[in-house]
């Protein structure tokens, strides 16, 4: 029987099915008798959905810096406008 | 060849047009320069992701679309990054690659009982336990990025290329030349540490 705190070791592996499909059952068995291991792989899945969603474009200064540095060496612009 | 939802039209890339080129740098610039960052240090990373773009704008035209955009961009700033450091013929001072790693609690032992190793302190409840109401809160968006910035380099690199760019491990593994094991430990910790921010921050409303 797995315990809690290799339920919080292993979750990442489970989420993203990694494990060897008897420990998978375990883990799963774990789950089913854990309300708290279910909150937690509930949360890391989540955190996951969560950060996916949320992107993070490069910020406009950074653009114009790699712009330039580009036009710079191609001795013009960057294609046409 | 079929094309992922995600992935720009790559005709216009390929005739080197500004407006796509510029969405390009905007969307990937800062995934390629946390590869950079966890082969070559925080000190020349923004240097080397600069020559890789120039090495992209460059071979746009010659994609062929064998491997997915965002793959070629990762090996590209992944073979600067390293060809860079041979050049340099040093190895990266530790002090670049070694940001402390400030733990995280939910791999801590005394977070679970010595005997049965059940939880001692439980994961917290969450109020606000959607994407869509997460994604609301700006001051939570401001502690994520917070966070993400002070990952230790290779952690906050697997982690965007897993997590937000959804790279294999294999493909991960090639552009940062570690193994897959290793990957999957940075991944879990970085995943953890961004969850506890989440926390605290249901808790206190803060970071």
């Amino acid at each position: 029987m797995l315990k809690c705190k290799d339920i919080a070791h292993e979750a990442s592996d489970y989420v993203e099915h990694h494990q060897h499909w008897w420990r998978r059952l375990l883990f799963r068995l774990h789950l089913f008798l854990c309300a708290n291991c279910r909150r937690f792989v509930r949360h890391l899945r989540l955190t996951r959905q969560f950060i996916r969603r949320r992107g993070a474009p490069a910020s406009p200064q950074e653009v114009e810096q790699v712009l330039s540095q580009v036009e710079s060496r191609h001795g013009g612009s960057t294609g046409a406008q | 060849m079929s094309q992922a939802p995600d992935s720009p039209d790559l005709a216009p890339l390929r005739r080197q047009d500004h407006a796509a080129f510029e969405a390009l740098v905007r969307n990937h610039h800062r995934p390629m320069l946390a590869v950079a960052r966890a082969i070559v240090g925080d000190s020349l990373a923004e240097e080397v992701v600069q020559e890789a773009w120039v090495s992209v704008y460059r071979n746009l035209p010659g994609f062929e679309g064998r491997s997915s955009l965002k793959t070629w961009l990762f090996s590209i700033v992944s073979n600067q990054a390293k060809t860079r450091l041979r050049k340099e013929k040093r190895v990266i001072a530790f002090d670049d690659l070694s940001v402390p790693d400030t733990g995280v609690d939910y791999l801590d032992s005394g977070r679970f009982h010595a005997g049965n190793g059940h939880w001692k302190t439980p994961p917290p409840g969450w109020h606000l336990d959607s994407p869509d109401q997460l994604l609301e809160q700006s001051q939570l968006q401001h502690c994520i990025d917070h966070t993400l910035k002070v990952l230790p380099p290779q952690q906050r690199a697997v982690f965007l290329l897993r997590d937000i760019e959804q790279q294999e491990l294999a493909a991960i593994c090639n552009i940062l030349e570690v193994t897959e094991s290793y990957v999957r430990v940075l991944l879990h910790r970085a995943r953890l540490k961004l969850m506890q921010v989440i926390d605290r921050y249901q808790e206190t409303g803060e970071c």
